[in-house]
């Protein structure tokens, strides 16, 4: 008798945990943890070599708008990465880029506080490296640091910016990589309806985008690559697109096959609706990209092992469509600076 | 003893026409097979003595330190490796690895791609001291830090007790 009650209990608690598992939808393990995955950061990270502060921020700001930067004084930092395109530029190619082989598309300076690898191949360890990089490109900037560092000493009214940032006056290539790389950590996201659902707001997200995250995070394993709350792993990946560029796979040895054509997992926050997307700008609609993840891209021997074909309804695309969009927080407000003369 | 000269006289006969002379002299001056075979012989022992350090080194015992990949991170370790010693890296995360370690003149070795539920190997230098980092080609947030350090030696003398 006992043993058969112990049957009974046994069978009603089974019936029991599949009928929480039908009515709530727990075929997506771990929903509240994987909600915690993405949830922003409280602060602004920065080296303990070049501490964030409002001053070195604002000399940042002040060059970062400067076409003085430029060596025929007619680009700036602010001419590729410009506030009203999400800090980028909106172009399949980087001005001046046009006749250029294997040129890339301009990343987004948004949230690249929290970069250690920069540059589509990351061959930029920090911020402050990459900051002289697109200085010192010929068909970018096209100017030399002591160049630059001679041009800036003559101009009074950096004097009191730089004193302010460093205690000084004194104008160094040093200095003026701190402070580019300072302002551009301040560029951090405006909070999204995604930011606002992970934090217990149920409405901030329509249905069909949480459907379409659980097919992120789910059947489209769009999560393994574009993970956290900047949605990228910070890594590297051939996804099979057609191209001659080695990208990473020219930074590293050879026998690292997998970085052949591979480029960096760029974050999907504040994507412009219409792209250009991926590294060389090659698509033009989300819905493009989505196709082009579900049918894996070119296989060949450097593809990501992430790549692994899936198919969607056209209702998933447009559900995994939707979630995309709720990463959007608008526009960062900018007050454009007093640029010295 | 029943040791022949190459002229096949007994060495007896030969070493008591040359009772004046060192033994070692005597041996490689009239027998013209011993010199090499001393030379041999004091060449081992001079290769000997240069490798008493590796000797000693080869007497440690081999340790091997266990490190896990939990996708884009090492889980924590709390060893401190020492030369000779294997560290062994289990790839437990769902993604591929391409680990590399940059030693402290910066030789880079490289340990390959690394798939899912696979382990690689590094055997530390016999000679390593210093700070070897392991970082990921594919995913650069992968670092650590190992210090390598040689076990110190033991005190020869007991300190004098008050």
């Amino acid at each position: 008798m006992a043993t058969r009650t112990r049957l009974g209990m046994c069978s009603m608690s089974l019936l029991l945990a599949l009928f929480v598992m039908t009515t709530t939808d727990a075929s997506w393990a771990g929903d509240i943890a994987s909600k915690d995955d993405y949830r922003r950061p409280e602060g602004i990270l920065s080296p303990s070599t070049n501490p964030l502060t409002e001053e070195k921020a604002l000399l940042g700001k002040t060059l970062f708008f400067d076409t003085k930067l430029s060596r025929d004084r007619k680009m700036s930092c602010a001419t590729c990465h410009s506030p009203d395109k999400r800090w980028s530029d909106g172009r399949l190619r980087p001005l001046g880029a046009e006749n250029i082989p294997n040129a890339r598309r301009t990343p987004t300076v948004l949230n690249s506080a929290w970069l250690n690898a920069l540059m589509w191949d990351g061959r930029a360890g920090s911020l402050e490296a990459q900051a002289i990089l697109p200085i010192t490109t010929a068909h970018e900037m096209n100017f030399d640091m002591v160049a630059l560092v001679d041009r800036l000493k003559v101009i009074e009214g950096y004097r009191p910016l730089f004193k302010e940032a460093f205690g000084d006056a004194a104008v160094t290539k040093k200095r003026v990589a701190e402070a580019l790389a300072s302002f551009q950590r301040t560029l951090v996201s405006q909070p999204s309806p995604f930011d606002q659902w992970v934090l217990g707001d149920v409405n901030a997200m329509s249905e069909r985008a949480k459907k379409g995250f659980k097919i992120f995070t789910g059947k489209a394993q769009c999560a393994s690559c574009h993970k956290s709350w900047r949605f990228t792993d910070d890594s590297f990946h051939d996804i099979g697109l057609q191209t001659n560029d080695l990208g990473r796979g020219a930074k590293v040895p050879v026998e690292i096959v997998l970085m052949q054509h591979a480029f960096k997992t760029p974050s999907l926050r504040d994507l412009p609706i219409n792209g250009p997307y991926m590294h060389d700008g090659s698509m033009s609609s989300l819905d493009e990209v989505i196709r082009h993840y579900e049918k894996g891209g070119i296989d060949r021997q450097s593809r990501s092992l992430e790549m692994k074909t899936f198919e969607l309804t056209d209702e998933e695309r447009l559900a995994l469509i939707d979630f995309v969009k709720t990463l959007d927080g608008g526009p960062l407000p900018v007050k454009l600076p007093h640029i010295p003369e | 003893m029943n040791l022949i000269t190459n002229a096949g006289v007994p060495m007896q006969a030969t070493f008591a026409r040359h009772a004046t002379i060192s033994n070692a002299y005597y041996l490689c001056h009239v027998n013209k097979i011993n010199w090499r075979v001393w030379f041999v012989v004091l060449f081992a022992f001079f290769m000997w003595g240069n490798s008493a350090n590796l000797h000693a080194e080869a007497l440690q015992p081999v340790t091997t330190h266990y490190m896990t990949l939990s996708h884009h991170e090492f889980e924590p370790w709390d060893f401190v490796p020492k030369p000779g010693d294997v560290i062994e890296i289990a790839n437990n995360s769902d993604i591929a690895h391409a680990i590399y370690i940059t030693y402290p003149d910066d030789t880079v070795v490289n340990m390959g791609v690394q798939i899912s539920g696979t382990i690689v190997r590094w055997t530390i230098p016999a000679d390593a001291a210093g700070e070897y980092l392991l970082q990921c080609w594919i995913h650069p947030i992968i670092r650590a830090r190992l210090m390598v350090k040689a076990p110190e030696a033991l005190p020869s003398i007991e300190p004098a007790s008050k």
